[in-house]
């Protein structure tokens, strides 16, 4: 699935500069886009609160902000962040997790993101299960224009 | 410390009515940004193409009358919401969202190279907020020199005094340190704000704007219990007669 984000984002870049593609410092799959866009890729570093706020005031000035980490870094730590700033305001922000480390300890494993990304009001949630449904689901989110979280995982591997 | 000219003394009898007529009363916080916003509204802000954002939400009231008087009619709650069609850029109250979220603007604005600034007013308990250190390095990191970031530095928080309760006195030391422009300022000197606030500058610029928290009513100047406190008819009273002079 990550092969197929890498992909979509760069498609998607290719027709729209107001992308932008923010990591918190987890570059997987990011190769193509780096060198093709230099100055729309951001490497934020380790600061997973402010990283999600920076990406809605861009969404504010009508950039299309996507900002990729690992799901509970990207979603768990910077909680309050996404609740205000993201959906409150109903900025179109994409948040793409990707929690492919079932042997990383419980760090690394989201607790359970259909249920958490289902409280939200605006925040739209995707949980694909295939490549062709990750790009369905960037392409989806691209085209709403709302705010949205897309879980990815390697195939097969359940979400919790 | 700098005697208050009428426009200070109307803006806070303003700010009594209207936080009054709306179940607000943080009086302590709302005065002691008043020259401050004042600046910004009458000097600074140029409003076809900066923005503002009020990341000390709770001393909206203010931010409030100085939005009335331009026309716009936003939402009266005691936090802000983001409106940009009644001039609010940001919703805030919870602290610590709006230096990150003006960071993000400012970092837009340089992608997309189009002018204009970003100003984010933002309280010294705040500070204590880890998205205040992190945008530090951010906005320097991308050489946000569109970015100014005014503290009002009042010396107080909810519960008593910022530093017996968590020191941000090394503000200015680090953010030099960092690499940012510095400016450590009387925040009710309405000159020297207009003139620092309008300053040309190379790097993300941090103004520390020192105030009294409850400035302009003598019972509320320095008082912790006036962060957050609902003025009796008889303190009300009193607080009006001081202004009026």
């Amino acid at each position: 699935m990550r092969r197929a984000f890498g992909k979509t984002i760069v498609k998607l870049a290719q027709k729209d500069e107001k992308i932008i593609l923010i990591s918190g410092d987890v570059e997987q799959e990011m190769d193509e886009f780096k060198k093709l866009f230099p100055d729309r890729y951001i490497n934020a570093g380790l600061c997973e609160q402010s990283m999600i706020s920076m990406a809605a005031g861009m969404a504010a000035e009508g950039l299309r902000p996507y900002v990729y980490s690992i799901t509970p870094f990207l979603i768990e730590r910077p909680f309050e962040q996404i609740k205000i700033d993201i959906d409150e305001q109903d900025l179109p922000v994409v948040l793409i997790g990707n929690s492919d480390y079932p042997s990383h300890g419980p760090t690394h494993r989201p607790l359970n993101p259909e249920k958490l990304i289902s409280i939200f009001k605006n925040i739209m949630g995707y949980f694909p299960r295939s490549q062709f449904e990750t790009e369905k689901a960037m392409l989806d989110s691209y085209i709403m224009k709302k705010p949205a979280i897309i879980c990815i995982k390697k195939d097969g591997l359940p979400f919790i | 410390m700098t005697e208050l000219n009428k426009r200070s003394k109307n803006l806070r009898l303003e700010i009594i009515k209207l936080s009054k007529a709306n179940g607000g009363y943080h009086y302590g916080g709302s005065f002691s940004c008043v020259e401050i916003l004042i600046s910004l509204f009458d000097k600074c802000l140029n409003f076809e193409k900066d923005k503002f954002v009020m990341s000390k939400g709770h001393a909206c009231w203010g931010y409030y009358v100085l939005l009335h008087e331009r026309g716009y009619r936003p939402l009266l709650e005691g936090h802000p919401h983001r409106d940009v069609h009644n001039g609010v850029e940001w919703t805030t109250g919870s602290e610590g969202h709006g230096m990150p979220a003006a960071l993000g603007m400012a970092l837009a604005r340089k992608l997309k190279k189009q002018e204009g600034e970003i100003f984010v007013l933002i309280g010294d308990g705040e500070c204590q907020e880890g998205t205040t250190w992190e945008s530090f390095l951010l906005a320097k990191q991308h050489k946000l020199n569109n970015l100014t970031v005014i503290v009002d530095y009042n010396k107080i928080q909810g519960s008593g005094f910022v530093e017996d309760i968590l020191s941000v006195k090394s503000l200015g030391n680090v953010a030099r340190a960092v690499g940012w422009k510095v400016s450590e300022i009387d925040g009710h000197d309405l000159d020297i704000l207009s003139k620092t606030l309008k300053e040309k500058k190379n790097e993300p610029h941090l103004i520390i704007a020192d105030t009294v928290k409850g400035k302009g009513v003598s019972f509320m100047e320095n008082q912790p219990k006036w962060h957050a406190n609902w003025p009796s008819t008889e303190y009300e009273k009193k607080a009006i007669e001081e202004l009026s002079k």
